[in-house]
C-alpha cells in the first residue's frame, strides 16, 4: 500500500479471469487472518477448559473477556446477555483484533475499508429487527415505526438508515484517518511522531471497537424495549 | 471512498461465519465452563453450609454428651468419695474394735498373769515363811520348850468342856485301849506324870497312858484317846495358819 491507496480494497492479491468481479484483496485476506487468529486461538484455549476453581491463565483471559462483554450487554440492555453475546461479542472482538494488529508492519486493518464497515453496519441494521421480532413478534415490532404517530413513519425509517450509515462511516473514518495521518506524518517526520501516532491508533482502534459494539447493542436494546 | 460490493458481500458472509465459529469455539464453551464452575461453587457452598450445620449439630451433641459425662463423673466421684468415707469409717471402727479387744485381752491376760505372779509370790513367801518358822521352832525346841509345850497341852486338856470330857471318857471306857500320847522328843518322867495326872483328873478314870516319840511333830504333843484325838503342836498351828493365809 502506498500513500495513494487509502483503502485496502484497492490492493488486489488475486482476481478471477473468468469473473473479474471475483477478487481477493487485502481487506479479505486480512479479514481471514483475523478470523483465523480468533477461531484458532479460541479453539486452542477452549479445547481443554476446566470447571475447577483453579484454571489456566489463558482460560482466565477468555473468561474475563467474555464476562466483561456480558456485563456490558447487561448494563446496556438490562436483559439476559445470552442471546446477544455471540453477535455483539463478535463485533467487538473482530473490530478490536483487526485494529490492534495495526501494530504489525505490513498489516492493514480491514476496518479501514468502507466495504467492511458497511458490511458490519448492515449486519447490525438487519440484526436490530431480527432481535426485535424474535423477542416479541412482527406486529409488535413494526408498530414501533408508527410511534408516536403514523406520520413519524418516514422519519423513523430515515433515522434507522442514517444511524446505520453513521455507524459504518464512523468506524471507517476513524480507522482510515488514522492510517492516512500516520502515512502523511511519516513523509514529514519520519522519527518518533509516527510511533506516538501508532499508539494513538491502537487506543482509537479499541475505542472504536467498543463504541461500535455498544451502539449495536443500544440499537438492538431499543428495538426489544420498544417491542415491549 | 467507495464500496466494493463483492468485498461487502464477502465481509457480511465472513462476519456471519465468524459469529457462528466463535459461538461454537468461544462463547459456548466458556459460558458453559463458567456456569459449571458457578454450579460447582454453589454446590460446594451448599455442601459447606450443610457440613457446617452438621458440624454444629455434632458439636451441640458432643457438648451435651460431654456435659452428661461430666455429670456422671461428678456423681461417680461423689458416690465413690462417700463409699470411701464410709469404708474408712468402717475400717477405723473395726480397727478400734480390734484394738479394744486386743487391749482388753492383753489387760485381762496381764491382770491374770499379775494375779498369778502375786499368788505364786505369796505362796512362795508363805512357804518360805512357814519353812523358816518350822526350822526356827525345831532349832529352838529344847527342854524348856518341851516343858512349856507340856504345860500348854495340859491347859488345852483342862479347857475341854464337860460334854467333850464325858464323851472321851465313855469312849475310853468302851474301847479299853490305853491313851496314846505322842511327842516330838522323848518326854521325861516329870512331864509324863504331869500329863498322866491331868488325863486322870480330866476324864475321872485311871486309864493307862502310853507315851511315844514322833519327830514329825514340831514342838507339839498329840493325844489319841479311844478314837478321839487332841493334838497340839506347832506344825498343826502352822498348817492351820497356812490354810487361812492361802
Amino acid at each position: 500500500m502506498n500513500g495513494v491507496q487509502i483503502s485496502p480494497d484497492e490492493s488486489i492479491l488475486w482476481q478471477s479471469e473468468v469473473w473479474p468481479v471475483v477478487k481477493i484483496n487485502a481487506t479479505l485476506a486480512f479479514t481471514w487472518l483475523v478470523m483465523a487468529l480468533l477461531v484458532i486461538g479460541s479453539w486452542w484455549i477452549t479445547r481443554r477448559l476446566t470447571s475447577d476453581t483453579k484454571i489456566p491463565r489463558w482460560q482466565n483471559l477468555l473468561e474475563v473477556l467474555v464476562t466483561g462483554i456480558r456485563d456490558q450487554i447487561r448494563d446496556v440492555s438490562r436483559h439476559d446477555p445470552g442471546p446477544y453475546l455471540p453477535f455483539v461479542g463478535t463485533l467487538f472482538l473482530f473490530i478490536a483484533v483487526a485494529n490492534l494488529l495495526s501494530i504489525v508492519p505490513g498489516y492493514v486493518a480491514p476496518t479501514g475499508s468502507l466495504s467492511t464497515t458497511a458490511a458490519l453496519a448492515t449486519c447490525v441494521f438487519v440484526a436490530v429487527p431480527v432481535f426485535g421480532i424474535a423477542s416479541h413478534g412482527v406486529g409488535e415490532y413494526l408498530k414501533r415505526y408508527l410511534q408516536p404517530t403514523p406520520l413519524m413513519l418516514p422519519f423513523n425509517l430515515i433515522g434507522e438508515l442514517s444511524r446505520t450509515l453513521a455507524l459504518a462511516v464512523r468506524l471507517y473514518g476513524n480507522m482510515m484517518s488514522g492510517a492516512v495521518i500516520a502515512a502523511i506524518l511519516i513523509s514529514f517526520v519520519p522519527l518518533f511522531i509516527p510511533i506516538v501516532m501508532q499508539v494513538m491508533g491502537l487506543l482509537t482502534g479499541m475505542i472504536q471497537a467498543y463504541i461500535f459494539a455498544v451502539l449495536a447493542m443500544v440499537y438492538i436494546a431499543s428495538a426489544t424495549k420498544v417491542a415491549k | 471512498m467507495s464500496i466494493d460490493w463483492f468485498t461487502f458481500t464477502a465481509q457480511v458472509i465472513n462476519f456471519l461465519v465468524l459469529v457462528g465459529l466463535l459461538r461454537h469455539f468461544l462463547y459456548g464453551p466458556v459460558v458453559r465452563a463458567m456456569q459449571a464452575r458457578e454450579q460447582k461453587v454453589t454446590q460446594r457452598l451448599t455442601d459447606a453450609e450443610a457440613a457446617k450445620a452438621e458440624a454444629n449439630q455434632q458439636r451441640v451433641e458432643l457438648e451435651k454428651q460431654s456435659q452428661l459425662l461430666q455429670e456422671q463423673r461428678d456423681d461417680l466421684f461423689t458416690k465413690a468419695k462417700a463409699e470411701a468415707d464410709s469404708e474408712r469409717q468402717r475400717l477405723i471402727a473395726e480397727a478400734r474394735k480390734e484394738a479394744d479387744t486386743r487391749r482388753a485381752h492383753w489387760t485381762s491376760t496381764f491382770e491374770r498373769d499379775q494375779k498369778e505372779l502375786a499368788n505364786q509370790t505369796r505362796r512362795d513367801i508363805q512357804r518360805m515363811g512357814f519353812q523358816a518358822a518350822r526350822e526356827t521352832i525345831q532349832q529352838l525346841a529344847d527342854e524348856d520348850l518341851q516343858k512349856r509345850v507340856c504345860q500348854t497341852f495340859v491347859k488345852q486338856l483342862q479347857m475341854l468342856n464337860e460334854i467333850q470330857r464325858a464323851s472321851i471318857a465313855t469312849q475310853l471306857a468302851d474301847s479299853g485301849n490305853p491313851v496314846l500320847v505322842r511327842s516330838t522328843d522323848e518326854l521325861d518322867d516329870t512331864d509324863r506324870s504331869l500329863i498322866r495326872e491331868a488325863i486322870h483328873q480330866v476324864f475321872q478314870n485311871n486309864a493307862e497312858v502310853r507315851f511315844e516319840s514322833e519327830p514329825a511333830l514340831i514342838a507339839g504333843i498329840e493325844m489319841d484317846a479311844g478314837g478321839y484325838s487332841l493334838p497340839w503342836n506347832a506344825e498343826r498351828a502352822l498348817k492351820k495358819m497356812e490354810a487361812n493365809v492361802a
